[in-house]
């Protein structure tokens, strides 16, 4: 076989047009927001409006919690499953370590174990629903969803719970080079090991057959089964890790503000993005991470172009619903080639 | 009352790969019933899919009362006064029994609004004609099949078209609504209503049927009459077909070691006292209708049914399978009948799918992938059964029907299982004649590697010339055995047709 230049095979990368496409709104980004336009000098765009250190902290800091639930949301849905629970299974988890760190006298890293512990627990619930019951995804996570949300609010009766400083607000706030948050680094960690799993491990393996097509893959002699929870386990894991790292940098944590930030929402739309099929078996993490950035720099941009924040929600309802149609018209056409043959 | 006909004129039609009809001639008059026999394959019910508009042919013309008409709907066709009744029901299980029955067509009073007294007492006498014990009210899905089934065929009889079609409606019914059926139909055929009957079940053809069209392998063979014909003149008819040398020249494994497989009175909900033995190297033919239990026996031995009696020996030793992992790790390996769907990763290379089974056996230290290990692999298989691809990374829904069951042959005879029981479930279906020789040399070959193989096939030649011993299958019994030497299609196919 030919040799492909080593431009041509990045082009055909799936990401490539997304690589391309976030490179351009960076720039735009900086441009508008650093006053470039207004006179200031060229060089401002990189110290600047999105480029000065306090933005782009907290850039890096709001897209922690996406990071961690794409890691979950990524593979199940590669597993063709779906966990519409995530977000409120976050505001749950932080709910409780919240209630634990003030309320116990137990070191915050007993309060993030615990924590976890009760993240597993809701992992196995949403399996039993959707591998026992045999619940589709969809409808189980959502009924769950809306218990979860009951519990955050009748934990505390609606109110917040605030982070009373200590190691953990200290330790969820550093910095790797005075920029560079340290969740956001143990996020990318995570990313980039879970896609590592995904790409080289057999159970990784297991995960895209299982969303390929489960019945062959379980005729096959893989287990399903097992496959899916343990998937629907690392979700609910990440969820607590997104809200705890989200606390972290908040400091309070509300029964209803991860919820109505809806990043669960925000992520299923950049795995879509980032290649992840939504029948399952086909689809990348590392895509899911750069759409992330994609959509959130897009926020950002139109932020500093002061529109309309209504008008950000709306952007980005459109871009999910874009990514889902080119996903499916494809995915169609895939399926009516494949008629054609045989 | 006018004459009705439904003649079909030089009727064709092809799929990728498959001339499913071939030039077929026939006329079905009014006050007659005429049967359409034909063995699996042979063409009914892509013919019905035409004449109901489902599917368009490629060449001739259907002709209804002498007119050409040209259906691209079903609706089309219920338009034009054809109805046929499908062997899978079309109902609205939440629905009562009138809404079924209406459905599409509810009558409505002077507001627009649904008249529920006229559709109570309409369907009422509906039922009353067939004489069923069922209400107008009953919820569809709260019925038992056989029940569902005559709803079914209430549907038909209500729309009164003058052109009926039966698929195979016997299958889920008792003697009581035969009984009832063959009444509706004799009602319908003094009524000078054309109808066309397709079943396997040749006593039934023989009490209400007045010719029988024959098909084979998409053509038409001959019309017989009832009163003149018997059932073995059908037989003959049915099967009548050039057999070439392709396995006369196949070279088979002719000696045999000890017993693997022992079904002892075998049952799942859907076989019954099933006793079969395998020797290593043996090929054992299930052969039998579609629906006849043969894929339900596959299924029971790889632990996807449950058993719910007698027992299933493997080695010496009888096995307990819960899941189709433990079948595997005993040695035994499925081929499924549905290659797409329960088979093969479609979306997934070659190499993916081979490794499958066995990828807990290509890693290092237990978790990750040793991808050379898996390559080489699967290169094994791609030159075992000379797999025709450029790379064993292509994706299997690139390949040919037959390359895909030469990667799932490869992924179940790879040397990290220790398969000894191989079963292959319609193995060439969908497959074209080349490749179909190279199948069948390959499975002579793993008999000779000393593997039992359990062969299922529609096409009665495949089994009664590559399996060593036979074994005929008829409503989840096994109602007869032979050895390949003694193996004719007409015996073979007598003991799967008869009860």
């Amino acid at each position: 076989m030919q040799k492909k230049s080593t431009f041509k095979r990045l082009m055909q990368n799936q990401a490539a047009p997304l690589v391309l496409i976030l490179i351009v709104l960076l720039i735009v980004t900086m441009i508008l927001s650093s006053g470039v336009t207004q006179g200031a000098p060229v060089s401002a765009m990189f110290t600047q409006g999105f480029m000065s250190r306090t933005n782009l902290r907290n850039f890096l800091y709001s897209i922690v919690i996406q990071m961690f639930m794409a890691c979950g949301i990524g593979m199940l849905l590669i597993s063709g499953n779906i966990d519409l629970s995530v977000a409120t299974q976050a505001s749950l988890s932080v709910m409780i370590f919240a209630w634990l760190h003030q309320n116990t006298p137990l070191p915050w890293i007993v309060c993030i174990l615990i924590t976890v512990g009760v993240a597993i627990c809701m992992g196995c619930l949403s399996t039993f629903l959707v591998v026992k019951l045999q619940f589709p995804a969809f409808i189980a996570t959502i009924g769950m969803s809306s218990i979860y949300r009951g519990l955050c609010s009748v934990m505390t009766n609606g109110y917040n719970i605030t982070i009373s400083d200590g190691p953990y607000l200290r330790t969820g706030r550093l910095m790797v080079g005075g920029v560079v948050p340290l969740l956001f680094i143990i996020a990318l960690a995570f990313i980039i090991v879970f896609q590592f799993i995904l790409s080289r491990t057999n159970f990784g393996r297991s995960v895209f057959m299982t969303g390929g097509n489960r019945a062959a893959a379980r005729l096959a002699g893989m287990n399903p089964n097992r496959v899916i929870l343990i998937l629907f386990i690392i979700s609910s894991i990440m969820a607590a890790f997104g809200g705890m790292a989200w606390v972290a940098n908040i400091g309070t944590a509300s029964p209803t503000s991860i919820i109505q930030d809806a990043p669960d929402m925000s992520v299923i739309s950049a795995s879509i993005l980032g290649g992840i099929s939504f029948m399952g078996g086909a689809g990348n993490l590392i895509g899911s991470l750069i759409a992330i950035l994609l959509l959130n720099v897009l926020e950002n941009m139109m932020n500093v172009l002061g529109i309309n924040p209504y008008w950000i929600v709306f952007a980005q309802g459109a871009l999910l619903t874009l990514a889902l149609a080119i996903n499916f018209v494809s995915e169609q056409r895939a399926r009516r080639k494949l008629l054609m043959r045989n | 009352m006018e004459e009705r006909s439904l003649e079909l004129r030089g009727i064709g039609k092809s799929f990728p790969g498959v001339r499913a009809l071939d030039d077929i001639n026939f006329k079905a008059e009014g006050g007659k019933v005429l049967a359409l026999l034909g063995e699996n394959g042979a063409g009914k019910s892509t013919l019905l899919k035409i004449i109901n508009g489902d599917l368009h042919q490629d060449e001739g013309t259907v002709l209804v009362d002498g007119k050409e008409v040209n259906f691209t709907t079903p609706q089309d066709a219920i338009n034009a006064g054809i109805s046929i009744i499908y062997q899978e029901r079309q109902l609205l299980p939440f629905m009562s029994v009138m809404e079924n029955l209406f459905v599409g067509d509810l009558p409505k009073n002077k507001f627009g609004i649904i008249d529920k007294g006229k559709l109570r007492s309409e369907t009422q006498r509906i039922i009353d004609d067939f004489g069923l014990p069922i209400s107008p009210d009953d919820m569809v899905g709260r019925l038992n099949v056989a029940h569902q089934q005559m709803i079914e065929i209430m549907k038909a009889y209500r729309r009164d078209s003058p052109i009926i079609a039966y698929d195979e409606p016997t299958a889920p019914l008792t003697d009581t609504e035969i009984e009832i059926l063959f009444k509706i139909i004799r009602k319908q055929k003094e009524e000078g209503k054309v109808i066309l009957y397709v079943s396997h079940r040749l006593n039934e053809i023989f009490e209400i049927c007045d010719d029988i069209v024959i098909l084979k392998d998409g053509k038409y063979v001959k019309t017989l009459h009832t009163e003149t014909t018997n059932e073995k003149e059908l037989i003959t008819a049915m099967v009548g077909r050039d057999i070439g040398d392709t396995y006369a020249n196949l070279d088979r494994n002719t000696e045999f070691g000890d017993v693997v497989l022992e079904l002892k009175d075998l049952k799942t909900p859907y076989i019954h006292d099933i006793n079969i033995t395998g020797r290593r190297g043996e090929i054992i033919g299930l052969a039998g209708l579609v629906g006849a239990g043969r894929t339900e026996i596959a299924r029971a031995i790889f632990g996807v049914d449950p058993i719910t009696g007698g027992q299933l020996i493997v080695d010496g030793e009888e096995v307990h399978f819960k899941t189709p992992h433990d079948a595997i790790n005993a040695g035994i390996a499925l081929c499924p009948e549905d290659r797409k769907y329960e088979g093969l990763i479609l979306f997934r290379s070659i190499k993916d799918n081979i490794s499958m089974p066995v990828l807990d056996k290509l890693t290092f230290s237990r978790f990750f992938v040793n991808f050379k290990a898996e390559k080489e692999l699967a290169e094994e298989a791609v030159q075992k059964f000379d797999i025709k691809t450029p790379s064993i990374d292509k994706v299997l829904m690139e390949l040919s029907g037959g390359n895909q069951q030469k990667v799932i042959l490869g992924r179940w005879t790879s040397s990290k299982l220790t398969t000894k029981i191989l079963i292959l479930d319609e193995p060439t279906k969908g497959i074209d004649v080349g490749t179909k020789a190279e199948i069948y040399q390959n499975i002579c070959n793993l008999a000779k590697d000393g593997l039992c193989v359990i062969l299922i096939s529609s096409e009665l030649p495949e089994v009664i010339n590559i399996a060593d011993t036979i074994y005929a299958i008829h409503n989840g019994h096994i109602t007869g055995t032979i050895k390949r030497e003694d193996a004719t299609e007409e015996n073979v196919l007598t003991m799967a047709m008869l009860d």
